[in-house]
């Protein structure tokens, strides 16, 4: 059976937070039949077992976007290393079993001391020495590109899938909306 | 980021990807993989030149009129 709403369609990128009901997301369905498997297999750090069988969304065809000419374009900047900035926001929740979904924004010229990270799957020391090795504000301006105002910062350990594609995904998008962008730079960890 | 990624451009978005690990990103319509460890994709801590060179290197992706993943080589 397709899954339904395995991804979120373009309709659902402004604050619209989808049906979440298990009857009606297929795809929900089967990961909330996953999920009792995997627990105690994540919770003993055995993630390879557990992520085995992890249900993953049908990959959709994707049109070739050309990009705006090179002076129109806004790039909104986004980060799964689970940055945040400490002086007004709490840290992501590195300790869950299945992760955090929750976003951070914060402003493009935030100073670096502001800026920590909480990931808990890669080493953060590279970062924390030098904010430019993930978030590469000034490199990219250096190089002659124009950021919006906002970085967008979730944690790349997350499991909620469906719930992710339902809610985050969509609030990361209408803030890239919010802030002006037409085009956006990933940076993964 | 794989979700991401397709969303915005779901969401008319072109994205660039940059990455060191190319088989998560493989298919997404623009990604440079770089040759360092995983949370220092930009380069080593102190290395300036090579972050700015990354990032020209990513913001040139955005040029491409094809899908594109390549490995960036430079220092």
């Amino acid at each position: 059976m397709p899954c339904k709403a395995a991804y979120a369609s373009p309709d659902r990128f402004d604050g619209y937070t989808g049906d979440m009901s298990l009857e009606s997301n297929t795809y929900r369905q089967s990961w909330a039949a996953w999920l009792p498997g995997a627990l105690p297999l994540l919770e003993d750090a055995q993630y390879a077992d557990a992520l085995a069988a992890f249900p993953r969304p049908p990959a959709p065809d994707l049109a070739f976007l050309a990009a705006p000419p090179s002076e129109r374009r806004r790039i909104a900047f986004v980060t799964s290393a689970g940055a945040y900035d400490t002086a007004t926001q709490a840290p992501f929740v590195a300790r869950s079993t299945i992760g955090d979904i929750s976003t951070r924004v914060f402003p493009l010229d935030l100073p670096d001391e502001r800026i920590a990270f909480t990931h808990g799957h890669y080493k953060q020391e590279h970062a924390e020495a030098d904010r430019e090795v993930l978030l590469p504000r000034r490199s990219l301006e250096a190089a002659g590109g124009v950021l919006t105002s906002n970085v967008i910062s979730y944690m790349g350990y997350n499991l909620d899938w469906p719930s992710f594609i339902e809610s985050t995904i969509p609030q990361m998008i209408a803030q890239g909306r919010a802030d002006g962008a037409n085009c956006a730079l990933l940076v993964p960890v | 980021m794989r979700l991401v990624a397709t969303a915005f451009e779901q969401a008319g978005f072109p994205t660039v990807v940059v990455g060191t690990l190319r088989s998560p990103l493989a298919g997404l319509p623009r990604v440079l993989i770089t040759r360092y460890e995983r949370g220092q994709n930009f380069g080593a801590p102190g290395d300036g030149a090579e972050h700015i060179a990354i990032a020209r290197e990513a913001l040139g992706l955005f040029d491409a009129t094809e899908p594109v993943l390549i490995n960036h080589t430079s220092n």
